[in-house]
């Protein structure tokens, strides 16, 4: 197999970790996120803030801020709000259910369903600066490791596996490396201690994640989960790149260092995407169309985030955060908003054997 | 200064000496002194004070959108349109906030004022105000620029003497945004106490912050601020007012121009890929002699790397924000 292209820098990508965690905590200080509703937001942010490791410190000096634009934080609100729609949807009607999150770096998702559900099992996998950053946090910090279950001796900071509890683990895999598809299946699957269980229900859940490797690299990925685990769910937030404003983020994210190389045109291509890497994977019976909360009953479809946000948000609860702060920039909002999808894709398969 | 109010207007040799200077400093994309902007925003201000709260202009006239603060490609704009005092001006608002050079940005279009009373106008735009430039950026800008919010302080008390909106040869009205159900015709525009801070509602406030809308009769606007207003509004208010169409800002288009309500009501967005972000073209329109119009396109600036690096003039360039 040839090696991808190597196209944008690690530590760009990785640095977007925490630049996702800048303007979620941006948005839980205005009142987007409240507390109450993610009592992990502040805390974790605090703890890789304040002890993470050198990028994120080099990070902190550069862009220690709270100045982004209201178009941001309602942006993430609204990716946020879908997202963990989608998860506690799946929570709710899988007894065991199993998370792979697939660059998923400060996400407080992982610690709000651990922490309620006594059943789940969530693996987060990252790049190695960001397992071992995450790592830290969790185990010096009172809620994460409570969320988790963490006992003192599950913590050995090594890769690729530096914290590991019964409902949580963190992986290090490079996706972009060559093979990886199949050594993210291997981490995930064999081992001593595999980490999951083939035979459960399970949600892979990327957001901006799979556009930063080529595209056939980010399909290998899906494609290689979906076979190895029959009973799936896909959840993805990615961005899509047509039009003019679709090359001036093209031009503006290769200035940081990651360009998506691998985003889709549109949210319909990109679903078409979807359902070829399930399909690939082998057969799948017509299962559960509840999933998710907004479904169609197609198995596979997406939607770009300005009608998402009519679609699979609670109406009352984006009225109120619609009007948290004055948004002059409403065209900007919207156009922002059509160049970000969220598909997903459904297969009750039998097991490849 | 001081004076008579009349005499004060008539611009003395070295004025004019001062202003052709202050104009070729911004055009380098230098700032000036703080004491120089406190003078120039009190002379822009005797000159507002006399205008009408639609400010009639006489053609030719190029109408410019919103530029906030992308200095670079408002000079790019002149290259497109020609330079004042060959070409009239009239300027639709949103000067500050978003853009890296607010502060020229500005201070240019005050300095071309009131060098060229008769031939520049300058109306507001909701950025035009103490509050939303706290929180778009020109604030921070005058803070990082000067080291104090004083030249905020002018430039931001100048805002309250803007004309709300212009109205080329009693044919095309022109408002920074839109229309306000509170007023139908020109002259209840002109009946309103100007003089102050944009309101939170009312009908100077909608005058800044309405947008036309496909769907008819007045609406609840996206923004929080203002209305929006169908094609029997439009048609209504055109035919109170003898009015051919309205020309109007406020929003981002793709192509910089926007044709609605049955050719009734154009959008103009002079800020080409705004924010470095939108990919977007901008545009301007050309009204001539027998109050014909044109629209024009043109495209961002190339970027410049270092040009800017003049010590004093400190630029915060960060690229601009996504969902990563
Ligand atoms: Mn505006």
């Amino acid at each position: 197999m040839a090696t991808p292209p190597r196209q944008g820098n690690h530590d760009a990508v990785e640095a977007t970790n925490v630049d996702a965690l800048f303007t979620k905590l941006s948005a839980c200080r205005r009142g987007y996120i409240t507390a109450t509703m993610d009592p992990y937001l502040a805390t974790l942010a605090d703890s890789v803030l304040l002890k993470g490791g050198s990028a994120s410190q080099k990070q902190k000096h550069q862009r220690q801020r709270d100045d982004f634009a209201p178009l941001i934080r309602l942006g993430t609100y609204a990716r946020y709000a879908c997202v963990r729609r989608a998860l506690e949807a799946f929570l709710a009607t899988s007894p065991t259910p199993q998370i792979i999150s697939l660059g998923a770096g400060f996400d407080t998702l992982p610690f709000l369903a651990c922490n309620a559900n006594d059943d789940v099992t969530w693996v987060n996998v990252d790049l190695p600066e960001t397992c071992l950053t995450l790592a830290r946090a969790v185990a010096s910090t009172q809620n994460l490791r409570d969320a988790v279950g963490l006992e003192p001796h599950e913590v050995d900071m090594k890769l690729p596996v530096p914290l590991r509890t019964k409902k949580y683990a963190v992986v290090c895999v490079d996706l972009a490396a060559d093979g990886a598809p199949d050594a993210l299946v291997v981490a995930l699957t064999r081992g001593e201690l595999p980490l999951l269980d083939t035979s459960r229900p399970t949600l892979l859940l990327s957001e901006c994640c799979l556009a930063y490797l080529p595209a056939e690299q980010g399909d290998a990925i899906v494609s290689a989960v979906a076979r190895a685990f029959p009973t799936v769910r896909i959840l993805m937030y990615e961005m899509t790149l047509g039009g003019p404003f679709g090359e001036q983020m093209m031009t503006n994210l290769r200035l940081r260092g990651c360009p998506p190389v691998g985003a889709a045109n549109s949210a319909s291509a990109l679903a078409e995407r979807l359902r070829r890497c399930v399909n690939e994977a082998g057969d799948s019976s017509d299962g559960d169309d509840s999933w998710p909360p907004w479904s169609s009953s197609r198995s596979f479809d997406a939607v770009d985030m300005a009608s998402a946000i009519s679609r699979a948000m609670d109406a009352e609860d984006w009225r109120r955060v619609r009007t948290i702060e004055p948004l002059d920039e409403v065209e900007e909002f919207n156009l922002l908003q059509k160049h970000y999808a969220l598909a997903w894709a459904r297969r009750d398969g039998a097991a490849v054997v | 200064m001081g004076g008579a109010r009349g005499a004060s207007l008539e611009l003395s040799a070295s004025d004019i000496e001062s202003l052709t200077r202050q104009i070729d400093t911004l055009t380098e994309i230098k700032p000036l002194p703080e004491q120089e902007v406190k003078e120039l925003c009190e002379k822009c201000k005797e000159i507002l004070e006399r205008e009408k709260n639609v400010q009639p202009v006489s053609c030719p006239v190029t109408i410019v959108g919103d530029v906030h603060g992308q200095f670079h490609d408002l000079l790019e704009l002149f290259n497109v349109a020609g330079k004042a005092p060959e070409t009239n001006f009239l300027f639709l608002g949103d000067y500050v906030d978003r853009g890296y050079y607010s502060v020229e940005t500005v201070l240019m279009v005050i300095a071309m004022k009131v060098r060229w009373p008769n031939r520049v106008t300058i109306i507001r735009g909701n950025h035009e105000s103490r509050q939303i430039t706290q929180v778009y950026g020109f604030y921070d800008e005058c803070l990082r620029k000067y080291g104090t919010a004083r030249v905020w302080t002018f430039i931001t008390n100048l805002f309250d003497y803007l004309p709300l909106a212009a109205c080329v040869e009693g044919q095309i009205f022109t408002p920074h945004a839109g229309l306000s159900p509170s007023l139908d015709t020109i002259d209840h525009i002109n009946a309103l106490d100007r003089f102050t801070e944009v309101p939170h509602e009312g009908p100077i406030c909608d005058l800044l912050w309405s947008d036309p809308e496909d769907r008819c009769g007045w609406g609840i606007s996206p923004r929080g601020a203002g209305y929006t207003f169908g094609q029997d509004i439009t048609e209504q208010f055109n035919h109170a007012n003898g009015l051919q169409f309205i020309a109007r800002a406020h929003q981002l288009v793709m192509e910089g121009f926007n044709w609605m309500h049955d050719n009734r009501v154009v959008t103009v967005f002079s800020a080409p890929n705004y924010c470095y972000r939108c990919g977007n073209l901008a545009a301007i329109v050309e009204v001539d002699e027998s109050c014909g119009h044109a629209v024009q396109q043109f495209d961002h600036a190339p970027p410049r790397g270092g040009a800017d690096a003049a010590g004093a003039n400190k630029v915060k360039r960060s690229p601009p924000d996504y969902f990563v």
